[in-house]
């Protein structure tokens, strides 16, 4: 790793990478190393999924390489070497003689449906065409499919851990929510409010969030690393649990029946055992103490030491290479994500959107441009340093795979920032397909791929 | 880096005599302003030079009426306003229908704000991309110090592989290749009244601070475009690495009379791989009087690179223009064929 001048140890995040890398496939020889080198340039971070994207691509640019070498199919080389189970566990990357040590263990995941996602993935492109594309045909605009996978690890919290959401519930019917999570844009307070209002029983409209407010509410974890959902969405749902359980014991008596017997649905509340006595939430709510509002609470420790958590996707790429201009052209891309549930399926699409716009731009044009004598960043504003725009976004097809899994809210994994990942290896993977090259520097910028096929001829093969 | 924009008075000129009066009464202090889309930038980036000092009172042009006016007469052709928006051009039924070209570079320049912004005039004289030059901490040869970091340093992308002086940038416009293919003139005004230069004639050399040969009291108040004749083709193409909000790795425009399809006149200009848009004559006379077909297509395409000395990093673009030109011929063939 690059780290600049005056940077972060040099070990920085190096537990993400051996975590990512080491675990995506079932391989019992693995030897990862992270170095750390002072340069004279600037002090650097990463701009989204810290070291995911650049551990994946190295990783999935690679495989295919292997699969080539092998004449395997890729996608059919990453089905034989599945791995069901984590080799390396969350806590041991940050001790690598108990890494060592242990590196025969297997870690059961708490849910994985990797397979899936590569299924649709490749179903959703018409993966088998791809071996109709032939690099050294006569035309100019060559044709390519790609694919690339990944893992990203679930619940990252470290000491000092607090995962904690409150509920209350008033007498003149107001819920509130409190949540320490910022809403970042990913729909965070929709999402917490959501799994609120269903474990409630009463409409999201019901319930009002208050977030990101220090004096109001409880210690909650930080808006990254697709944490929100994994991590918050136990303690609200638990909360939320807790309060209606509450009002539950209030409404009893009143009602005449068993608290255990008590359900709630669609703003009602009715005994399972003879619905007909019901009440309405709002009017139950009326019986609750007007100077003392109920109260509900929730909290996640770290993950637990039986299962091994974390979101999974494969996405597929179609693109044009045209080996006159350099110019790349994707087509289609297909994004088949295991994020859970979805509690939200639309924001959990706009999440996948947004991964692959950040891919894309990693992939073929977002480049920090450095001086080599001075070591001073160049290309120091958005015009020089080209994000996508909404031409150069190609068409996206979106697969959520949303099976069981029991640690989580309703199922729900974290569905943030981490689809870029693989995209970059995909396109990578596509532009090989298309023009027999392997590019492993990005982007992948017109005068690389004219200087890789000039580089081609000149020795003749 | 986009620092603060500093302080600067700011004028309404109500007529073209108007505007060349300040702007003569404050000299070098003095800028004539439209969408200042480069302007502005160039202001926070802190950009100064023997050319170009910081400017302290901006005088507005986009309140001259004839200068946002598109006209059009069949003796003396297109008379466009030198503050005509690049918006403007793009939605013009009159440039659609007689100079299409013109629409196609306009539509290809920044993002639809920078378009609804930017003029025809600014980007006949917006100052180049190159990273140095744009860097404050940078004090490279345009902006008058002793080098040209360039040239051994980063120059992949909006740098020249043709007529490469003590400065390697490329000239960025995507609009002057476009009228300089269809024999364009641009309308200079100053204090003392105004001249009318070809418009090639209009850019200069890598040596010089500046691109255009315009003084510090004299702006683009108009160009003219002459009638095109009948049978006449016209085609814009752009490399980029980004599709919106980029600059050319290579353009090329090119205007020409076929039929038959003998190519009885052409012009060929490209931008972006020179330090002004260049005419590319070779690849021209290659075809002048001669019948359109591929192998003569191929041969003027390599003609147009003749003499390409390119850098380092950037010997890619002689391969890339080729291309472009090969494929704005191709279309000017193709076109030719279909509509016989």
């Amino acid at each position: 790793m690059n780290l600049g001048a005056a940077s972060l140890p040099s070990n920085y995040f190096c537990r993400q990478i051996i975590l990512h890398t080491a675990n995506l496939h079932a391989c019992p020889n693995v030897h990862l190393e992270q170095i750390g080198v002072y340069t004279n340039r600037q002090v650097t971070g990463p701009t989204r999924s810290p070291l995911n994207m650049p551990a994946i691509f190295a990783l999935e640019a690679h495989m295919d390489r292997m699969a080539v070498a092998l004449g395997m199919d890729p996608l059919e080389f990453r089905i034989k070497n599945y791995a069901p189970y984590q080799t390396v566990g969350t806590d041991e990357a940050d001790d690598p003689t108990v890494m060592l040590e242990n590196c025969d263990q297997k870690f059961p995941y708490s849910s994985k449906n990797l397979d899936q996602c590569m299924k649709l993935a490749t179903e959703g492109i018409g993966w088998e065409r791809r071996r109709e594309f032939n690099p050294a045909d006569q035309s100019t605009v060559k044709r390519g499919i790609g694919m690339a996978s990944y893992l990203v690890v679930q619940g990252v919290g470290l000491n000092p851990y607090k995962a904690e959401a409150r509920v209350d519930i008033h007498h003149d019917g107001t819920i509130q929510l409190f949540a320490g999570v910022v809403d970042i844009g990913g729909g965070q307070q929709t999402m917490l409010s959501m799994i609120a209002a269903e474990e409630l029983g009463v409409d999201l409209d019901d319930v009002t969030i208050i977030f990101g407010d220090t004096k109001e509410t409880p210690y909650s974890p930080a808006s990254h690393a697709s944490r929100c959902t994994p991590e918050m969405g136990p303690p609200v749902l638990q909360a939320a649990a807790e309060a209606r359980q509450r009002l539950f014991e209030i409404i009893a008596p009143v009602l005449g029946v068993r608290v255990e017997d008590l359900r709630s649905k669609l703003g009602e509340i009715y005994s399972k055992t003879n619905p007909s006595i019901s009440m309405r939430f709002k009017t139950a709510c009326s019986h609750i103490d007007p100077q003392t509002p109920i109260s509900g609470r929730g909290s996640r420790s770290p993950n637990p030491k039986e299962a091994m958590m974390a979101t999974f996707g494969a996405q597929t790429v179609e693109l044009e290479v045209d080996v006159e201009t350099g110019q790349v052209k994707i087509l289609k891309m297909v994004v088949a994500q295991d994020f859970g549930r979805a509690i939200n399926p639309k924001l959990c699409v706009s999440q996948i959107y947004g991964g692959v716009e950040f891919g894309v731009g990693f992939a073929l044009m977002e480049e920090g441009v450095y001086d080599r004598e001075t070591g001073k960043l160049l290309t120091n504003n958005f015009h020089q340093y080209r994000m996508p725009t909404s031409v150069d976004f190609p068409p996206v097809e979106s697969h959520l795979i949303e099976m069981e899994d029991p640690y989580f809210a309703y199922s729900a994994k974290g569905a943030g920032e981490n689809v870029n990942a693989p995209t970059p290896a995909a396109i990578r993977n596509a532009i090989y397909n298309a023009i027999g090259i392997w590019f492993n520097d990005l982007p992948i910028t017109p005068d690389r791929i004219l200087n890789a096929i000039q580089g081609k001829k000149k020795r003749g093969n | 880096m986009l620092l603060e924009l500093p302080p600067f008075e700011h004028v309404d000129a109500k007529s073209v005599r108007e505007a060349a009066i300040w702007l003569n009464r404050y000299g070098e202090k003095g800028r004539v302003v439209a969408g200042g889309t480069d302007l502005f930038s160039l202001m926070k980036d802190g950009i100064e030079g023997p050319d170009f000092k910081k400017p302290e009172v901006l005088i507005n042009i986009k309140t001259i009426p004839e200068m946002k006016t598109i006209a059009y007469d069949d003796q003396e052709g297109l008379h466009l306003g030198a503050a005509v928006t690049l918006q403007d051009l793009i939605t013009s039924d009159l440039v659609q229908e007689k100079y299409p070209v013109l629409g196609q570079a306009a539509r290809q320049v920044g993002t639809t704000q920078i378009r609804f912004m930017g003029t025809l005039g600014g980007n006949l004289c917006q100052r180049p991309r190159c990273l140095y030059f744009r860097h404050p901490h940078f004090i490279c040869r345009k902006k008058g110090g002793d080098r040209c970091y360039a040239m051994r340093g980063e120059h992949r992308h909006y740098y020249s592989v043709l007529k490469n002086g003590k400065c390697v940038v490329a000239h960025p416009s995507d609009m002057a290749p476009a009228l300089a293919a269809l024999d364009g003139k641009a309308i200079i005004a100053n204090s003392g009244g105004e001249k009318q230069v070809p418009l090639l004639d209009l850019f200069q050399g890598p040596n010089a601070f500046a691109e255009t040969i315009l003084r510090s009291d004299e702006f683009i108040s108009e160009i003219k475009v002459p009638r095109q004749r009948a049978g006449t083709y016209q085609i814009f193409l752009k490399h980029r690495i980004r599709q919106s909000a980029d600059f050319a790795l290579a353009s090329v425009a090119a205007v020409a009379r076929v039929s038959g399809p003998v190519c009885e006149e052409i012009r060929i200009i490209l931008g972006g791989v020179a330090p002004f848009p260049y005419r590319a004559l070779l690849a021209e006379g290659a075809l002048r009087g001669e019948r359109l077909e591929e192998g003569r297509i191929s041969r003027a395409a390599e003609a147009s690179m003749e003499g390409a000395r390119p850098l380092r990093m950037n010997g890619y673009k002689v391969e890339l223009t080729k291309a472009l030109v090969r494929q704005v011929l191709g279309s000017i063939l193709h076109q030719c064929l279909e509509s016989t």
